[in-house]
């Protein structure tokens, strides 16, 4: 009796479990989603899905609520608005990835209850990444966001591309965990067996130590650039992509990349900041080489999912300039900005591209030419997507990149920004090159247009208007915030500017 | 006392056995006492834990992996020359790593402390469960289904 009160008492000293509350609510909607499932035995699919969003709602409208606050949960979390911007750009993704799948149900065969399930458990992994400051928190979230990810790319087992991007995203995270591994495992045993990050830079002396830390800092570099798909550690993103069903893809590319940029940055910060003009130069060079070569590469492919794997490649290279400029008085607010809309922007397009794979199954970017007579709702908002992917004004992607590159240039990194700009206009021209494509009547359309059907779906005829919608919901949600948030900029800019830790 | 005093020797035995038996059923069969005997000599050094999730672990794991790797593709019968003794000492190497193991004291850091990580990895093995079933089930007539409810 006496062990147990003792433990009680431990236990109500450690912990505040009103700080993980919006993650406890995710787990609740995890566990309802099995056991309904169960119950009802594989019927009835679509009220899973509406579990899960309003499970994702709930979790917003609470971490809302504990944006004001700032409450550190004893040695694993710490709830300061970066960590606490990082969970709801997660949540935002979750949400909006879901509302694109909620027509799969229809028009497939395979087990479908499982992939609301996949996707809460991807963005539990990613929420908690977001929030770590532990060693042990990082590598666990880390790979259960890696795991779920990993069952979410090789959902469609039937398909052999899908099984080879399961294979090779399984491999990267293996490589890329074992990496950071070791990387900690040198931070770990040189900082005296602690694993708290802020413990670790307390206790390890810089200075007697330096050529560990290189190392330690080399290896923390490439298992998180793999994550990231920088350059050289992008080779998997293009399959991966091209593999995976598309809302599969819409889902971990933003996901996976926010998550891992809240890692690199807490990271970095923290614990290298004696390193800062090391490990700066080394970032600067995978940074402009990632956008070089995503942006020439990208003008030669012929798959519209390739053709966005390698533009987002360049796009996390331009995200590496704002992580770069941070500074004391702005903070991460350029990183955070481009971040937010980044996300707008890349699942509005995956938005568009998703119901005309349907429709039509193919991926081929010359199939989209002359859509613009066909369903002119989908060609306008994939228009406004893709300009703002561009950067053209006034679109948000230019107030995004605009503010990016001018805190570059403020902290002169004056290489970078040119390259970056350079490689911008290039990246116009592929992405007008499919608008071009789109908007241009042709007299001979393409077989697979011929048969394009707008409203039907292709296997069932009965379908609600409710579900229909769902899709189109999440393309106009997605085409206000590519182009508004550019207009409201200082709102998100006043908000993002206080997180430098 | 005896069966310390016989462990050891058991274990190598079988260590032998496991790599010099020309039909691979009684390699996997003769693996199960190398575990077993070796986690019987850890609790005399104190680590009570160790040689729990020692047995957990290897026989319950790896010795039930191996036998699935020696049913499923067709294993000729054949003779293997290598000589690895590296059963007897892993036990000892473990012992000297680690300093405390009482089953009390890492309980009590596991859920206080370390809440959060122990959560999130019940939910992998959650999620790692599901997933395995969702890619390798095969719905069709010839396969027998249980009826659950």
């Amino acid at each position: 009796m006496n062990d147990i009160n003792s433990f009680l008492s431990r236990l109500n000293s450690t912990i505040n479990f009103s700080t993980i509350l919006p993650e406890i609510i995710l787990i609740v909607g995890l566990i309802t989603i099995v056991i309904t499932d169960l119950v009802n035995k594989g019927k009835n699919a679509i009220f899973l899905y509406k579990i899960f969003l309003i499970s994702t709602l709930v979790s917003m409208g609470i971490l809302f609520y504990q944006l004001i606050s700032v409450i550190a949960f004893e040695d694993l979390y710490t709830n300061n608005i970066f960590n606490n911007l990082f969970r709801f750009f997660i949540l935002i993704c979750s949400f909006i990835s879901v509302l694109l799948s909620v027509d799969y149900v229809l028009c497939s065969k395979i087990s479908l209850a499982e992939f609301p399930l996949f996707k809460i458990s991807a963005g539990l992994g990613g929420m908690i990444l977001s929030c770590a400051t532990n060693l042990i928190t990082i590598y666990v979230s880390l790979e259960f966001l890696a795991l779920s990810s990993c069952f979410l790319s090789g959902y469609t087992k039937r398909d052999i591309r899908s099984n080879e991007a399961s294979m090779k995203f399984l491999l990267m995270s293996g490589a890329s965990s074992s990496s950071l591994l070791y990387g900690f495992s040198l931070l770990y045993g040189f900082s005296d067996g602690q694993v708290q990050l802020d413990n670790i830079i307390d206790k390890i002396s810089f200075s007697q130590y330096l050529p560990i830390i290189c190392i330690s800092a080399a290896f923390i570099l490439a298992g998180t650039a793999f994550k990231l798909s920088l350059f050289p550690f992008h080779q998997w993103t293009p399959d991966v992509y091209e593999g995976s069903p598309t809302r599969v893809v819409a889902f971990f590319s933003v996901t996976s990349k926010v998550a891992a940029l809240s890692l690199f940055t807490r990271l970095f910060r923290l614990i290298f900041p004696y390193l800062s003009n090391e490990w700066h130069i080394v970032v600067e060079l995978l940074a402009i080489s990632s956008m070089i070569l995503g942006n020439l590469i990208a003008v030669t492919q012929r798959s519209f999912k390739r053709m966005l794997a390698y533009s987002s490649i360049s796009q996390i290279g331009y995200v590496m300039i704002g992580i770069l400029a941070a500074d004391l008085e702005n903070g991460y607010a350029s990183m955070l900005t481009y971040t937010f809309i980044y996300i707008f922007m890349n699942l509005g397009t995956f938005a568009r591209i998703t119901p005309f794979s349907l429709r039509t199954g193919t991926n081929n970017i010359r199939d989209y030419a002359g859509l613009y007579m066909k369903d002119p709702v989908l060609t306008f908002s994939l228009v406004l997507c893709l300009l703002s992917l561009g950067g053209i004004p006034p679109l948000s992607g230019f107030f995004g990149k605009h503010y990016l590159f001018w805190h570059g240039w403020k902290a002169g990194l004056y290489i970078s920004v040119t390259v970056a700009l350079v490689t911008s206009v290039i990246s116009i021209y592929y992405y007008l090159k499919i608008i071009k494509l789109m908007l241009t009547k042709t007299t001979n359309l393409v077989d697979t247009l011929k048969t394009y059907e707008k409203q039907k779906s292709l296997v069932s005829s009965v379908i609600s208007t409710k579900l229909k919608s769902s899709v189109e919901m999440a393309m106009i949600l997605c085409a206000l915030a590519s182009t508004l948030s550019g207009l409201f900029m200082d709102p998100i800019i006043k908000i993002t500017r206080n997180t430098f830790f | 006392m005896l069966l310390f005093d016989v462990s050891p020797g058991m274990a190598l035995v079988s260590a032998v056995t496991v790599i010099r038996a020309k039909n691979p059923v009684h390699s996997v069969l003769f693996f199960i006492p190398v575990p077993r005997n070796t986690s019987g000599l850890l609790p005399l050094s104190g680590l009570d834990f160790f040689a729990m999730i020692f047995l957990v672990v290897h026989i319950g794991a790896i010795a039930v992996s191996l036998s699935f790797v020696v049913m499923m593709p067709d294993t000729k019968i054949e003779e293997i020359h290598e000589n690895i003794l590296r059963y007897f000492p892993v036990g000892g190497i473990i012992g000297l790593i680690f300093r405390w193991t009482n089953l009390e004291t890492l309980g009590n850091l596991l859920y206080t402390n370390y809440s959060v990580p122990f959560l999130v990895s019940s939910l992998i093995s959650l999620v790692a469960m599901i997933g395995a079933i969702v890619l390798t089930i095969h719905k069709s007539t010839k396969v027998k289904r249980q009826d659950v409810f």
